[in-house]
């Protein structure tokens, strides 16, 4: 097991040399440095390369976000590095002041698309072609229940012309989760939101923030309990088993409340696809119902699955999936935000024309 | 439970615990067996039972044979103990897929033959061979058999290599048994190197380049042919870092208990020909078909063309001995044809000439390559498909330049470059930097391991 090559010999290899400049410090002193340089290299690579969330805050009207300015490395799903503005989105700053004719993406982790280069997102590609500026409000995990209250709390910040409103089909099953700010039926047709309850920062809370300063603990951490939870949520974004029938009652209420004081509003809808059964999506009973949703509140349905499965057939290149997870699986890649960004884009220019 | 999963971590430690405390070889020994059987039964308690039988029924048969007056008698009871450990195998791993088999072939009404849908005892393929060699050698007069059950109970159902090997010989691990086995510092840190070197190469490099072979090989027809190129060399390179990354952890375990297991790889991609693959992958097997398949077939004995034969024939067995599948069986006759053509050559050529030095490693490289296709392919149409894709002929598809995989097979160059090099990568916990990079990787590995169940390969065989 012993390499046998001659000791304290500088130059006939880094074990050797590092051997004969230390051979007089103890065993376990030596593993201490050794493991000390190890450490900080692998800090190093984590804050470049591997993973760097940043930490999340509380705003009791929607819910969770992200600190403002911190930096963000993504790696698990895709690749990308960023800096989150002072609203906690991965996003330019706020112009102060605001434009007149801004149009507003609230949406989930398919909108926020740290998995994508910032300037290859969605939002950056409309912002460019519509010469407009677009904010990008997404963030992983929300639902339309969170975009209820950012877009009544942040209304006059961003003052958006247009919002938009992005939604996936397990936004059904997330508007009745009570992790997440869920709806609640209080009376028969009478809906609210309700947020999760937080737990109060105890000292745990602090260690844990002090801990997760380092990267390589974070994501270490991170990894391990997704192990120990037996599942990383690389290539899964939701499911999209039977709607529950109180989201399903709920639907037309939340549709109304996005469209409340807001003269131009449109539902984006992402589907799911499964591009080896021919692109079909495995959401299409919750897009119906979003449609249909849209349609009775006046907002404007844009549907991004006809484009995406054409994208497909045409090259053969799936517009989900990146280099390192599965092709066809996952959120969208840079093609796929491509597509997305030409959909909305020919969709807001004859809207707008529509409305003149 | 899984070498590499963390339960499996839980149940090593307890364990070491309680051997440390054992204040004899005889505690030493329940403990262990009576580890074993846990391991196994955590899978399927009802198969416990199974391994208890068959080992009473192996120990009982071998003292028979050695026992037997004559030697026709010792003949009649091998003959017995082979039928009893094929017929296991038959009906446990081969009854369905025969059935199958005949009900596609015969003009039969639907429904005529029944189905048999019966669980695999897991590691069966491993231990009924482990049985066989041990009876044969009994009826060999190569090896006295062990007059206390115990002994032989525990080398059957020793934890390290019940599942998925190394197939190993009575003749090999019974002496062990003679001597004493206490917990040894030298010991557990020579056997935990090992089973890190192992864990690693499961976890690190056989688990990533699992997520891009089994993609490629579930619908080839989505991917493009540089994508399958890919995926075929991600599931080469998996096999053989799944398999010997076991066999490591496996050894890694036994000396951390004090006990010995054979060496099951040697480098095999690097082999000059087919007949030297096989002398470097899957050792235990392939001496076991040929000390006891092989030469039982009359070996090179019957003229050139039966050895032929009986190089072909061996291989088929071998393939089938993976799985009731014909894509094994595919995968052995090819393996044995290329063995039959290469001694062909052999004895054509004796002396190596100065292009088949250089070109030889290559076409063996890449014989071995196509020829997984094969076995990995769950049927034929499979197979068809991704060889069609690795040929060109189907052009279209995905790109997919899957970073792990290329990562990984890039780290399994360098790995072999440094063999060819003469300076393979090596730990040894006793060196304080060697101590050092393994916590990084094993830091690493943690950072980019794949969740949720990914069992072994050769777990399925």
């Amino acid at each position: 097991m012993i390499s046998h090559r001659p000791r304290g010999l500088p130059g006939s290899g880094l074990p050797e040399y590092l051997s004969s400049v230390t051979s007089g410090v103890p065993f376990w002193a030596r593993t201490c440095g050794y493991l000390v340089v190890v450490v900080g290299v692998l800090e190093v690579l984590c804050r470049l390369f591997i993973g760097v969330a940043p930490p999340e805050r509380y705003d009791a009207r929607y819910d969770k976000i992200s600190e403002p300015g911190r930096w963000v490395v993504h790696s698990t799903e895709g690749f990308s590095r960023g800096r989150t503005n002072e609203l906690g989105f991965l996003d330019a700053a706020v112009p102060r002041p605001p434009p007149a004719d801004g149009i507003l993406v609230v949406g989930d982790s398919f909108t926020e698309a740290r998995h994508v280069d910032q300037a290859e997102r969605f939002t950056n590609r409309l912002e460019k072609r519509l010469a407009r500026r677009v904010y990008n409000a997404g963030h992983a995990g929300w639902s339309p229940l969170n975009a209820i209250g950012f877009l009544a709390a942040e209304k006059a910040t961003l003052a958006p012309s247009t919002v938009i409103v992005q939604v996936s089909g397990n936004d059904l099953q997330d508007i009745v989760a009570r992790k997440r700010p869920h709806v609640v039926e209080p009376a028969p047709g009478a809906f609210a939101v309700e947020l999760p309850k937080r737990a109060a920062e105890g000292t745990a809370a602090r260690v844990k923030a002090i801990l997760f300063r380092s990267a390589l603990v974070a994501a270490a951490t991170s990894s391990a309990l997704q192990l120990l939870a037996g599942g990383r949520d690389n290539d899964a974004t939701g499911s999209c088993a039977a709607p529950d029938p109180r989201a399903v009652r709920a639907l037309p209420w939340i549709a109304g409340e996005l469209r409340r004081g807001h003269d131009d509003v449109h539902l984006l809808y992402l589907p799911m696809l499964d591009y080896h059964a021919g692109c079909v999506d495995r959401c299409a009973a919750a897009r119906d119902l979003f449609a249909r949703a849209a349609a009775g509140a006046g907002l404007a349905f844009v549907d991004a699955t006809p484009a995406l499965c054409e994208r497909f057939r045409a090259t053969g290149q799936p517009p989900n999936g990146f280099a390192n997870t599965v092709p066809g699986t996952g959120h969208l890649n840079a093609a796929g935000h491509a597509v997305v960004a030409g959909v909305l884009a020919d969709h807001l220019v004859a809207h707008r024309r529509l409305a003149r | 439970m899984i070498f590499s999963s963390a339960t499996f971590l839980v149940f090593l430690a307890a364990l070491l615990v309680l051997v440390a405390l054992a204040r004899s070889e005889t505690q030493r020994k329940v403990i262990l067996f009576a580890a074993s059987l846990f391991f196994y039964g955590w899978w399927d308690w009802r198969f416990c039972f199974f391994l208890v039988v068959a080992s009473v029924i192996d120990y009982r048969l071998a003292l028979l044979i050695h026992e037997a007056p004559t030697p026709a008698l010792k003949k009649r009871w091998l003959i017995l103990s082979v039928t009893w450990n094929l017929g296991i195998l038959a009906v446990f791993k081969y009854a369905g897929w025969l059935l199958r088999n005949l009900a596609a072939v015969l003009p039969l009404p639907e429904g005529t033959i029944p189905t048999l849908d019966i669980p695999l005892p897991l590691g069966i393929s491993f231990f009924t061979f482990q049985a066989m060699s041990y009876t044969i050698d009994v009826y060999r007069g190569q090896f006295n058999p062990t007059r206390r059950l115990s002994d032989f109970a525990f080398s059957m159902s020793f934890f390290p290599h019940l599942i998925a090997g190394p197939i190993v010989r009575a003749a090999h691990f019974m002496p062990q048994l003679a001597g004493n086995h206490p917990l040894q510092r030298d010991h557990l840190l020579e056997g935990f190197s090992r089973f890190a070197k192992g864990f690693l190469k499961k976890t690190l490099l056989a688990d990533q380049l699992a997520v891009c072979a089994d993609a490629v090989f579930a619908d080839p027809t989505f991917y493009s042919p540089a994508t399958c190129w890919l995926g075929v060399l991600a599931y080469t390179a998996q096999i053989y870092y799944d398999f010997s990354g076991y066999t490591d952890m496996a050894i890694g375990l036994a000396r951390m208990f004090g006990y010995r297991f054979p060496e099951n790889f040697d480098h095999p991609y690097l082999s000059h020909n087919i007949t030297e693959f096989w002398r470097r992958w899957h050792i235990s097997l392939s001496t076991w078909l040929r000390d006891y398949l092989y030469i039982s077939l009359g070996g090179n004995r019957r003229g050139r063309a039966q050895t032929y034969v009986n190089l072909i024939i061996t291989m088929l067995l071998g393939g089938l001995w993976h799985g009731a599948n014909w894509t094994f069986v595919a995968w052995g006759a090819l393996h044995g044809t290329a063995l039959a053509v290469h001694k062909a050559w052999r004895e054509r050529w004796p002396e190596p000439r100065p292009v088949s030095r250089v070109l030889g490693p290559v076409f063996t490289f890449l014989f071995v390559v196509l020829c997984w296709v094969f076995f990995r392919a769950q049927d034929f149409s499979t197979a068809h498909t991704v060889l069609a894709k690795l040929a060109f002929l189907s052009p279209g598809g995905a790109d997919w330049p899957h970073v792990q995989s290329l990562v990984a097979l890039g780290l399994a160059i360098a790995a072999h470059a440094a063999v060819v090099r003469g300076t393979p990568v090596r730990f040894d916990l006793r060196l304080p930097l060697h101590l050092a990079a393994l916590f990084g990787l094993l830091a690493i590995d943690l950072l980019y391991a794949r969740a949720g169940h990914n069992p072994f390969i050769y777990f399925q065989f």
